[in-house]
């Protein structure tokens, strides 16, 4: 007995001080990409680790997917898996029939997630830029410690085993010390799991991608040794990473260029569905539990809030509440999902959409929180439904959805009586931005373009006003006359092309002109002997006003088109127009139309929010067009 | 006394179906019509206005291998091409393209100023289906009936709908002519080719009036003429001209209709009035001017561009006519000529 344990301390020494093996560890990197809309996460894992092992007992230490065994050599028993976040280590000798081993490993770890913006080429001057993400860090982790012996029977065993880990949220430990004496013969195993489990902890971080890029380093650290005699033991420690990003819409989403836009339906009640999903991005399958403790931390809102009767949804992809997707494996299955939580902000309202242009539409952020914090806030825009009539009525006007018509509701165009059918939504949010309060505007249903009949207190807008037109523009030219006296003359010069709330504008400012210059006197000029040309503009005034009072069309801008009213009777109507539309330009920002200036992805910067011919640009070459009648 | 009510309601029922049915009574216009004053339709691209003018020049030269050009006309959005488009297929006559209008009929407003030419087309196919080629005035009379009962208009509402745009011309209450005035100048094209086919009587057949209408008048009066007296007579009358109303669009489109003979002509006439010109007033050279842009043929521009150093009006429009052709544009003057 004296004996066996003196030989059983001289190995315990002999291990300790005769040989040791010193390596290093290094980790290729290797990255894995994520793409969550404009928003490119790459994510890479870097290590190295030193090593120690007595080439006496079975011992070899474990780096992640890499092996070393005391043979000497280097063993790959996976192919390369870096990227995944994962710190995993461990220390393992078999002391088999009185032999005695010590393996440890000191390992580093950094998992580096590379937040990549892919910014668009052309972004409007006043787009809002996303200059940070922000996002939920979670780590977690687990250590053991494990011993087995005494091997064989008849001798006693020792064995010790430790591991450890460290990072930023959390950090564990385990060690055992066990001897296993050899009589009576006597086995025995201790397992040593501090934590009954892993520790996680999430933390929220944003990274500045004002450069188009930014990272953030997730750093591991720790150790695992084991040493014994006629025993086996296991030091291990175990920790991954992973993040989890907005991703229901694009979290670097920029609307200005027609990303993350959204339209009430069409029907009444109308309802707004925003798809609100946190995407877990792993190098590994995350299990329930994590998921779940991970998703009861996470809410949404959207700001300014919108209106809604208070309803509001939540949806699991798998149709329970509560449930989750339970992901598999994506390195093994190609129809992998990865696991994200899904919601729907779903708003709804109660009868028709909301009463105004701020009100339910226009710029808003859709923003994740974490334990009620906020995470991220994604831009999104809201627009309404142009073509459909589901907004309010006006005043309680429970007939067209027209402007208010002072008690005239017998107003007919083309036999067709004007309350038999609501206004598109267009008609009435224009109306609404541009002309509230104006009465005197009206929408003709089932009729395009837009007029004034003579006298009439009203001006039509027809059902197109709001598509794209190309509308006429003017300058003056001087010429001599016979006696070399300058004389100025309307000359067409350019044209522009509207579209949205700025076709309404000018379709209502056209005829608003011709109402002006029938009520003014301008026209009709109906003594043929006052109107040479038949255009209903006197010859005196025509002149003295630089039209050629001989001809009908004198800029040659208007009847060869196919526009049975006379080309002079539309310039001075246009040159208004355009005067009264450069005032109101600004009003696309207004312009919250599924057909509008602001939705979907806009012309380029210098093309907004109209094209001038001559330049094919947002601005003319012509610096003196006309913006009243000269 | 009940009774006697019911009888008088039932007698003046009677009366208004009789009447109706006897044509008697106002004008009762197919289509609504619009004499006001509207936004203008968009101005065209170089594109757009060059098929504007070829699918009109396709109609007229009835080019039935350039069929699907016009066809797909039918897509664009632009109110005067798809008049254009419409009236081309009425004077090609190809059942083919019935489905296409009715198409078109379907995606445009109901108050759209197109869809009376598109009703015009479909009846003008269906008269050009059943009787292509007219020689004998009992053909030309069976061809005209059955356009008159394709477009659902009778004699007398034509008639009546010409009175009443006669009047609102004389008020200078613009607007498209009414759907009986178009087909009416679409009676008189096929009396006219019926005419040029040796039918001598073909423009007193059913009994139509066409002086009530200047375009009509116009297209009967040329199809009187050999080609070269049109070019003549039509050069002659808007040289003359100190004017530019209306219906000197439907000269210039009259002029231009008859191709590169007629662009010489004219440019001999611009030669000869540049040595007399005292003798002109300014609007006769803009007419002609415009007829050039019609036409599109290049030979014109120099002699254009000789005038456009000339004072006041003269040498504006000699300028505007110079941009529109080397802007590549060739123009229309009466679509719906």
């Amino acid at each position: 007995m004296k004996g066996k344990v003196l030989i059983f301390l001289l190995m315990v020494l002999w291990m300790l001080t005769i040989f040791s093996l010193g390596a290093n560890f290094f980790q290729d990197q290797q990255n894995f990409r994520f793409r969550i809309g404009r928003l490119i996460l790459d994510f890479a894992d870097n290590g190295s680790a030193n090593v120690i092992i007595d080439d006496y007992g079975l011992g070899y230490v474990l780096f992640n997917e890499y092996s070393y065994g005391n043979n000497g050599q280097i063993s790959f028993f996976l192919p390369f898996g870096q990227g995944k976040g994962i710190f995993s280590i461990g220390a393992f000798v078999d002391g088999w029939e009185v032999s005695e081993g010590f393996a440890s490993i000191d390992a580093f770890m950094i998992t580096t997630f590379r937040f990549n913006f892919d910014v668009p080429e052309d972004i409007p001057l006043e787009a809002v830029i996303p200059d940070s993400i922000g996002f939920v860090l979670f780590l977690e982790g687990r250590t053991n410690a494990w011993a087995h012996g005494a091997l064989p029977v008849g001798y006693p065993g020792y064995a010790s085993a430790s591991g450890s880990f460290t990072t930023e949220l959390i950090s564990a430990s385990a060690y055992i010390s066990a001897f296993f004496p050899n009589s009576p013969p006597y086995f025995d195993v201790y397992d040593y799991d501090p934590e009954q489990g892993y520790k996680r902890d999430a933390v929220i971080k944003t990274v500045d991608i004002t450069s188009g890029q930014g990272e953030y380093v997730v750093e591991f650290s720790g150790s695992a040794a084991t040493m014994n005699f006629n025993a086996m033991s296991v030091g291990s420690a175990y920790a991954r990473t992973g993040i989890v990003v907005l991703s229901g819409v694009d979290p670097l989403g920029i609307p200005e260029v027609g990303d993350n836009e959204f339209v009430w339906s069409k029907g009444e009640p109308p309802w707004l569905w925003i798809p609100a999903l946190a995407k877990v991005v792993t190098g590994f399958t995350p299990d329930d539990y994590t998921m779940q403790w991970l998703a009861e931390k996470i809410d949404w809102h959207v700001s300014p809030s919108l209106p809604s009767t208070g309803l509001y949804v939540r949806m699991y992809p798998n149709g329970y509440e509560n449930t989750f997707i339970f992901p598999r494996n994506r390195f093994e299955d190609a129809n992998y999902e990865e696991p994200r939580f899904r919601y729907f902000l779903i708003f709804d309202m109660p009868e028709f959409l909301p009463a105004t242009i701020d009100g339910g539409f226009g710029k808003r952020q859709l923003i994740m929180t974490f334990n009620g914090q906020p995470v991220h806030a994604a831009n999104i825009e809201i627009f309404f439904p142009a073509t459909a009539t589901n907004h309010p009525f006006l005043f309680g006007d429970k007939g067209s959805g027209n402007p208010p018509d002072e008690g005239d509701y017998f107003d007919f165009v083309f036999g067709r009586p004007l309350w038999a059918a609501k206004s598109p939504n267009w008609f009435y949010y224009y109306w609404m931005v541009a002309y509230w309060g104006r009465t005197d505007i009206r929408l003709a249903v089932n009729v395009p373009g837009g007029w004034y009949e003579d006298g009439k207190p009203y001006v039509y807008v027809g059902n197109d006003a709001y598509l794209t037109y190309s509308m006429r523009l003017f300058h003056i030219e001087n010429r001599s006359n016979a006696f070399g006296i300058i004389k100025p003359l309307i000359t067409f010069a350019d044209t522009l092309t509207i579209k949205g709330i700025h076709t309404f504008i000018y379709t209502v400012e056209h005829e608003l002109a011709h109402k002006r210059h029938y009520e003014t006197g301008i026209y009709p000029s109906t003594d043929p002997l006052t109107d040479s040309d038949g255009d209903r503009l006197n010859d005196y005034w025509e002149e003295g006003h630089f039209l050629d009072p001989n001809t009908r069309d004198t800029a040659d801008a208007y009847n060869r088109f196919g526009d049975p009213t006379p080309g002079d009777l539309q310039c001075i109507a246009d040159i208004e127009a355009y005067g009264k539309l450069l005032q109101k330009e600004e009003l696309w920002r207004k312009d919250w139309a599924d057909t509008g200036l602001q939705k979907g992805s806009p012309t380029p910067s210098d093309k907004f929010p109209w094209v001038y011919g001559s330049t094919n640009k947002n601005y003319s070459i012509y610096k003196d067009l006309l913006t009243a009648i000269p | 006394m009940k009774r006697k009510l019911l009888w008088i309601i039932g007698g003046i029922a009677v009366i208004i179906i009789i009447a109706n049915q006897l044509d008697i009574g106002p004008y009762r216009p197919r289509f609504p019509i619009a004499q006001r004053t509207g936004v203008p339709y968009p101005y065209m691209t170089v594109e757009e206005e060059n098929l504007f003018a070829e699918i009109r020049d396709i109609g007229l030269q009835r080019d039935l291998s350039r069929i699907d050009k016009v066809r797909h006309a039918l897509l664009e959005n632009h109110p005067a091409i798809l008049i254009a488009a419409s009236l081309a297929l009425g004077r090609l006559g190809t059942k083919e393209a019935i489905d296409d209008l009715h198409a078109l009929q379907a995606r445009l407003a109901s108050g759209s100023e197109v869809q009376p030419f598109i009703a015009l087309a479909l009846a003008r196919i269906e008269a050009e289906r059943d009787y292509p080629n007219v020689t004998d005035e009992n053909q030309l009379q069976r061809k005209m009936k059955r356009f008159l009962q394709a477009a659902k208009v009778s004699v007398s509402q034509i008639h009546k709908g010409a009175l009443w745009y006669a009047e609102q011309l004389k008020a200078k209450r613009y607007g498209w002519a009414p759907f009986e005035v178009q087909v009416l100048r679409q009676a008189a094209e096929i009396a006219a080719d019926a005419y040029q086919r040796g039918v001598k009587d073909a423009f007193k057949i059913v009994g139509l009036n066409f002086s009530l209408d200047y375009v009509a008048q116009l297209k009967v009066r040329l199809a009187q003429m050999s080609k070269e007296q049109r070019i003549s007579w039509l050069v002659d009358i808007l040289s003359k001209k100190q004017v530019a109303r209306m219906e000197e669009d439907y000269l210039m489109q009259a002029l231009a209709d008859e191709g590169e003979e007629a662009s010489k002509a004219i440019i001999a006439k611009l030669k000869e009035m540049k040595l007399n010109h005292d003798k002109y007033h300014y609007v006769g050279f803009m007419l002609l001017f415009r007829t050039l842009t019609c036409i599109g043929d290049p030979d014109a521009i120099p002699v254009i561009q000789s005038f456009s150093n000339e004072p006041d009006w003269l040498g504006y429009y000699a300028e505007q006519a110079i941009k529109i052709m080397k802007e590549g544009r060739r123009t229309v003057r009466a679509v719906d000529y």
